[in-house]
């Protein structure tokens, strides 16, 4: 089932390259592309074309892609080989949040490594007026900053470890010192961790802890720091 | 059987439900060794367990419970600290889907309370199917339920499914957990979730299915193992919806402020400096001046006197009169150094300990000392052992087993076998230190080496130091009974080690007096002595000091009442013996814990470190008092 779902994904991925960038399309598999009709992401007629629906669905598979891309190449420093095997992987599991802090971190890029243009995602659209990064390493963080974690980096060993202390993705922490540990309070428990570990857990920052419609927030957020970055 | 994170009060719950003492403190990591009781008005046994997060063991601690856990005990009670339900109710969805049958204890109420927290008991009891208990351990409330809840729900066996994760996961998990023939401690539901979360220890029990080459194959699905924690996670959350209500509370409190103060980091050198300074004038000052003082003398008057008086009246044989009392006698000598001498030092620095410890301050110090730690390739995690050394090396090793990695642990023993004085060495040396100068002489030899030690040996073994992460507990006010019950727990385990060691070792020097063996091996040892500049009785001490550091010491303590040294003797003596190879029973746990090879490795660097660095003392001062 879930293969079947990587298939389906890939054939709308060529389709759409082969709609925009010159990309030929060939041996398509014919009960792949009967179940992307019935799924009505995908026309038939004069050669395959996409629905508003699958151009969108195809939109983010290859922004996905290329942002994976992007990653493993700019920040993992990986070679060309493993980048496009790993890339294929990652455009099927990557969730919205992720795709997310991905970008941001990344700042935006609008083209992938080998120089094909990254479809823009909602937060790219955000982005255009931000100057400053919102996802920051908890180690970069100051006292009194809080935040939501996002995703940690490192090694399965550290991912485990951090998971088992409860240091989950989505927890809000409030960082409360930086020196000679760092402290940072989740929930009503104050934790201390070492720079390493800080280092290793990437968090989206907010500007001040309102709970709710942290939509708005975020935006006066960067509003806010956008002047202060002017400032230096 | 007693399950639950660090820190939340398993073992004030294990006192209350069985009368016997697990080691409780306000610190993450105390219970070692797991312990057992029965349960008060019921005939059931309870285990305590270190404290674990998750399934997923990571320290020795954790795999400790797991393995357990894994035993299938009757009952599971779930410890979780009120305040932060939230967090640790994941773990409980876990145990329930591994199909334990569970019991939910919501402990430390009141400091819930105080947050403004209110936790609809009922209404969880109703959501999960399992009972839920709110304690207040500390005050011994809400035990009678637990106890009650205890006896109704022992053989029940709950199948409950309490974890719905997205479709996705969920036809994986189906998948893999028919491809599981064989029966586990937990359901293979949970099994399937635990390797799916790429738990390597789950995949390693897998590792004799028939269909393991398929499950792995399922397994490979490059997913985050948080993705599906963080599920969990989000369906606690989704559990405690209505139930967990939050008021706004005051803030600003007094013991708000000193909590504050106590991470503030221009507080809290200071402060750690004043907990340090509070030890010593406790166990330094009190213990092994005043009351030594006070019980020795009286042990002299009252007992040795009379009783060398009585022998020497009315037993003939000397050598049987030397068994009991002379010199070096059961009763004059061993129970004298145990009483007079051990007793008050040990005594109140663990009082002094124990306070710190219930206060919560521990964990903050350990914070405070991470980066330095980091130095000499340990962890903040690291200060717990080495304060606990300071009053017993043996126990101190012990604990080491609390710390993450091989290499830490080996850091960690060596550290305590070479440098770190026990409360009756410490004592003693302050008791004999001439004056103050010859004391800071001391400590800054002592940590120079500690510090070399520490440097090379971090550079020398490989693996790397662990990540420091620590749960800091709210700063509490001392609990009278608590601190008592701890300090006469431990006075109780380190007596029953002592108390024959010092009969012993004096039987072991009368034989060797009576057989002359002794004579070759002071000898022996004379030579190395006096080559650091030490009287032949030193060789004495020394051999003394290995059979228990701390009667090493108090040998030293007569000799130098005795006024038999010098100066610059009494220094090389002290930084002698405080870096001699630890005493026979830290070094039979140091093989124990470490390994013989690692154990005999450290016990003859200790041997070189001590000798070389008492010549090396003894030239230098020779150099400045000549």
């Amino acid at each position: 089932m879930r293969e079947r779902r990587e298939d389906a994904e890939n054939l709308l991925k060529e389709i759409w390259l082969s709609l925009h960038e010159n990309f030929e399309l060939k041996d398509v598999d014919e009960s792949l592309k009967e179940y992307l009709i019935k799924e009505g992401l995908v026309k038939a007629g004069n050669g395959l074309t996409l629905t508003e629906e699958g151009e969108k669905r195809a939109r983010k598979i290859i922004r996905l892609h290329r942002l994976a891309e992007r990653l493993l190449n700019d920040i993992l420093g990986m070679g060309e080989s493993q980048i496009e095997e790993s890339a294929c992987r990652f455009e099927h599991i990557i969730s919205d949040e992720v795709e997310e802090a991905i970008c941001t971190l990344l700042g935006h890029p609008t083209v992938c490594p080998h120089g094909s243009s990254i479809p823009p995602g909602d937060c790219c659209v955000k982005g255009e007026r931000e100057v400053g990064r919102i996802i920051f390493r908890l180690s970069e963080l100051s006292p009194g900053d809080e935040g939501v974690i996002k995703y940690v980096v490192g090694g399965k060993d550290l991912s485990d470890k951090v998971v088992s202390f409860g240091l989950l993705p989505g927890e809000r922490l409030k960082v409360i010192r930086v020196f000679p540990s760092f402290i940072i309070q989740i929930g009503n428990t104050q934790f201390a961790l070492d720079k390493d570990l800080a280092a290793a857990i990437f968090v989206l920052k907010h500007e001040n802890n309102r709970k709710n419609d942290t939509k708005v927030e975020e935006k006066t957020g960067f509003f806010r720091r956008r002047k202060r970055f002017r400032g230096k | 059987m007693l399950v639950g994170s660090p820190n939340v009060g398993k073992s004030l719950i294990f006192h209350a439900l069985t009368g016997k003492y697990a080691t409780v403190s306000n610190y993450p990591g105390t219970t070692v060794d797991i312990t057992r009781g029965k349960i008060k008005g019921a005939d059931f046994s309870l285990i305590d367990t270190p404290g674990m997060y998750s399934f997923i063991a990571i320290t020795e601690e954790e795999k400790v419970a797991r393995r357990i856990l894994f035993d299938r005990p009757d009952l599971v009670i779930h410890v979780v600290d009120a305040k932060n339900i939230e967090r640790m109710l994941p773990f409980t969805l876990q145990l329930i889907e591994a199909s334990f049958n569970v019991i939910l204890v919501l402990n430390a109420m009141d400091e819930a309370e105080r947050l403004g927290i209110e936790i609809d008991a009922e209404s969880l009891e109703a959501k999960l199917g399992i009972p839920v208990v709110k304690t207040i351990a500390t005050q011994k409330k809400g035990i009678d339920r637990l106890r009650e809840l205890i006896k109704t729900n022992k053989f029940k066996n709950p199948e409950k499914e309490v974890i719905k994760l997205n479709s996705d996961f969920e036809e994986r998990i189906e998948k893999v957990s028919k491809l599981i023939e064989k029966e586990y401690p937990i359901s293979k539901r949970m099994l399937s979730i635990l390797a799916l979360a790429g738990d390597s220890d789950t995949i390693e029990m897998l590792r004799n299915e028939s269909n393991f080459d398929e499950i792995k194959r399922l397994l490979e699905t490059g997913v985050k193992s948080y993705e599906i924690f963080k599920k969990i996670q989000d369906q606690a959350n989704e559990y405690l919806e209505g139930i967990v209500k939050r008021r706004e509370y005051e803030r600003g409190g007094l013991r708000e402020r000193i909590t504050e103060l106590s991470i503030n980091p221009y507080f809290s050198f200071p402060m750690a400096l004043l907990s340090l300074y509070m030890i010593y004038l406790f166990a330094g000052v009190l213990g092994a001046q005043i009351l030594v003082d006070l019980i020795e003398t009286a042990y002299e008057d009252y007992i040795n006197v009379p009783l060398n008086n009585f022998l020497t009246a009315y037993v003939e044989n000397y050598w049987l009169r030397e068994l009991i009392g002379g010199e070096y006698g059961v009763v004059t000598l061993g129970i004298r150094y145990a009483v007079a001498i051990i007793f008050p030092i040990v005594t109140t620095f663990f009082i002094a300990f124990s306070i710190l410890e219930d206060s919560g301050y521990l964990p903050r110090l350990a914070a405070l000392l991470d980066t330095a730690f980091k130095k000499i390739g340990l962890s903040g995690r690291a200060v717990i052992p080495l304060l606990l050394g300071l009053g017993c090396g043996t126990m101190a090793t012990i604990v080491t087993r609390t710390l993450e990695t091989r290499k830490e642990r080996v850091i960690a023993t060596l550290m305590l076998a070479v440098g770190i004085p026990c409360s009756a060495q410490l004592g003693v040396m302050m008791g004999i230190a001439p004056d103050f100068l010859a004391l800071l002489m001391w400590i800054s030899i002592i940590s120079v080496v500690m510090l070399a030690v520490g440097k090379a040996a971090s550079k020398t073994l490989k693996g790397e130091a662990s990540l420091f992460f620590i749960e800091l507990p709210p700063l509490r006010v001392p609990n009278l009974s608590n601190v008592v019950f701890k300090t006469v727990t431990r006075l109780e385990w380190y007596f029953k080690e002592v108390m024959p060691i010092f009969v012993l070792v004096s039987v072991v020097i009368w034989i060797g007096r009576l057989t002359k063996v002794f004579d070759l091996v002071v000898d022996a040892l004379a030579y190395p002595s006096q080559l650091i500049g030490l009287p032949k009785e030193a060789g004495l001490i020394l051999l003394y000091g290995f059979f228990r550091r701390d009667y090493g010491a108090a040998g030293l303590f007569d000799l130098a009442a005795k006024g038999l040294m010098s100066y610059s003797q009494i220094i090389v003596a002290m930084v002698t013996l405080t870096l001699f190879v630890p005493c026979v029973a830290q070094f039979g746990v140091m093989c124990k814990e470490r390994g013989l090879k690692t154990g005999l490795a450290i016990f003859f660097i200790a041997i070189s470190i001590a000798f070389s660095v008492g010549y090396l003392t003894n030239v230098l001062l020779n150099f400045m008092y000549r």
